[in-house]
């Protein structure tokens, strides 16, 4: 079959197939492993920042590939242990689109990161993905079940695009993936830019009120 | 069949589909302006955003590498930078004004074929992408899921300059060149009913 059918047909189902899918609550009916499966595909920040580590490692040629996708495996992994250990799994938005915001710039400055740096960025990528997708409570085969699809899922999406990264070698293909990091990066840098207003308006907020406090 | 009609099939379907799907949103939403169909619809359904990214891409053909995928590139980049500045609320004066005169003006360089230098062409264009991108951002503070929300107006905004890019290729024919030109004209003149007020 022709290859551009394939990978339109492929593109018609990754469009088709989330429908309505929302994260955590309507993810329920789909069980544990699709729930767990599906998480870095249907939470927007994971999947800008697996996206931009992907790209930035297949940019980074077949050693980074290698590499960083064993460390981004065991990345999320170790993020998921360390998160079910915690009462309260801190928030991991800020760090999964700081690490898209810094992969997708490199890719759309059209750099190549070195072995190292782009392993760390995998390395963090996954802890960042493994503390945001900590399976809710439930039976405890469940919860195991769903972190191993999450592992499973997290490494398809980023073998795919780092693979297809790698093999591009004509022009438009290039442009295509430093199109896709100047997308990721104006996502993440606007996320940045509403923390810094919400942080800015509880400051002004807690100002007020602690004038108002202390007025009364 | 040929690959290359293989390939505008294969376009049409992702396309099609596309429109179909329903929206992906990550965790729940809240609000008029929450998630990424808000954000998908904002740049969509406003018309004057429209003429304005699709004249992006036609210029860009006109201008020729390495504009064409130059001015996609920092485009979005930009209009973050002006999303920003909406959010900030950072005193912009006559946004509305600005965004339709991006219209007239871009349309107007679409209907000459204008080829002026690229940094020239990226200035005109990235100041009106601060224009776009403030008036998406100033939207953006009371969305539930922010990432969503930019994600779907990025998107939005990236699919339309390569639908000007798409009919842009018609270029490459006479009669063709003839037509986007002619876009040029049409985007110019809406432009100018948007900064009326006639529409």
């Amino acid at each position: 079959m022709n290859r551009r059918i394939v990978f339109a047909l492929t593109g018609t189902l990754l469009w088709l197939v989330p429908g309505t899918a929302l994260a955590h609550g309507a993810l329920e009916g789909l069980g544990d492993f699709y729930a767990g499966l599906l998480h870095p595909f249907v939470v927007p920040s994971e999947l800008l920042a697996v996206v931009a580590t992907a790209l930035l490692l297949g940019r980074g040629g077949r050693a980074a590939c290698r590499a960083g996708t064993v460390v981004l495996a065991v990345g999320v992994a170790t993020g998921l242990v360390l998160s079910a250990a915690l009462p309260q799994p801190p928030d991991a938005t800020p760090l999964l689109l700081a690490t898209a915001l810094a992969a997708a710039g490199a890719v759309t400055a059209g750099l190549r990161a070195p072995l190292w740096l782009a392993v760390g960025v995998a390395a963090v990528c996954g802890l960042a993905v493994g503390t945001d997708a900590v399976p809710e409570a439930g039976a405890a085969a469940g919860r195991l079940w769903s972190a191993v699809a999450t592992v499973i899922g997290c490494v398809a999406l980023a073998t795919v695009i780092a693979g297809l990264t790698l093999g591009a070698h004509l022009h438009w293909h290039r442009v295509a993936a430093r199109v896709a990091g100047s997308w990721i990066s104006a996502c993440a840098f606007l996320y940045f830019a509403m923390l810094l207003v919400q942080h800015w308006a509880l400051w002004t907020a807690g100002g007020a009120v602690g004038n108002s406090g202390s007025g009364g | 069949m040929t690959r290359a009609r293989c390939g505008i099939i294969g376009f049409a379907v992702c396309l099609a589909a596309i429109i179909v799907a329903a929206p992906v949103l990550g965790h729940t939403e809240t609000g008029g302006a929450g998630g990424f169909s808000s954000g998908f619809l904002h740049p969509v359904l406003g018309p004057d955003h429209v003429i304005a990214m699709i004249a992006v891409g036609l210029w860009g053909v006109f201008l020729g590498a390495p504009a064409i995928w130059v001015l996609p590139i920092v485009f979005p980049l930009i209009m973050a930078l002006g999303g920003a500045f909406g959010m900030i609320e950072v005193p912009l004066p006559a946004v509305e004004t600005g965004i339709a005169l991006s219209a007239v003006v871009l349309g107007i360089c679409v209907a000459l074929a204008l080829k002026p230098p690229l940094w020239a062409a990226a200035l005109i264009v990235g100041i009106f992408a601060v224009f776009h991108g403030y008036a998406h951002g100033t939207e953006m503070p009371v969305a539930s899921d922010a990432v969503s929300y930019a994600l779907g107006f990025v998107v939005a905004t990236g699919l339309l300059h390569l639908c000007g890019i798409a009919f842009g290729g018609l270029a490459k024919w006479p009669v063709g060149r003839i037509a986007v030109r002619t876009a040029g004209v049409l985007i110019a003149f809406a432009g100018g009913a948007f900064l009326t007020g006639m529409a």
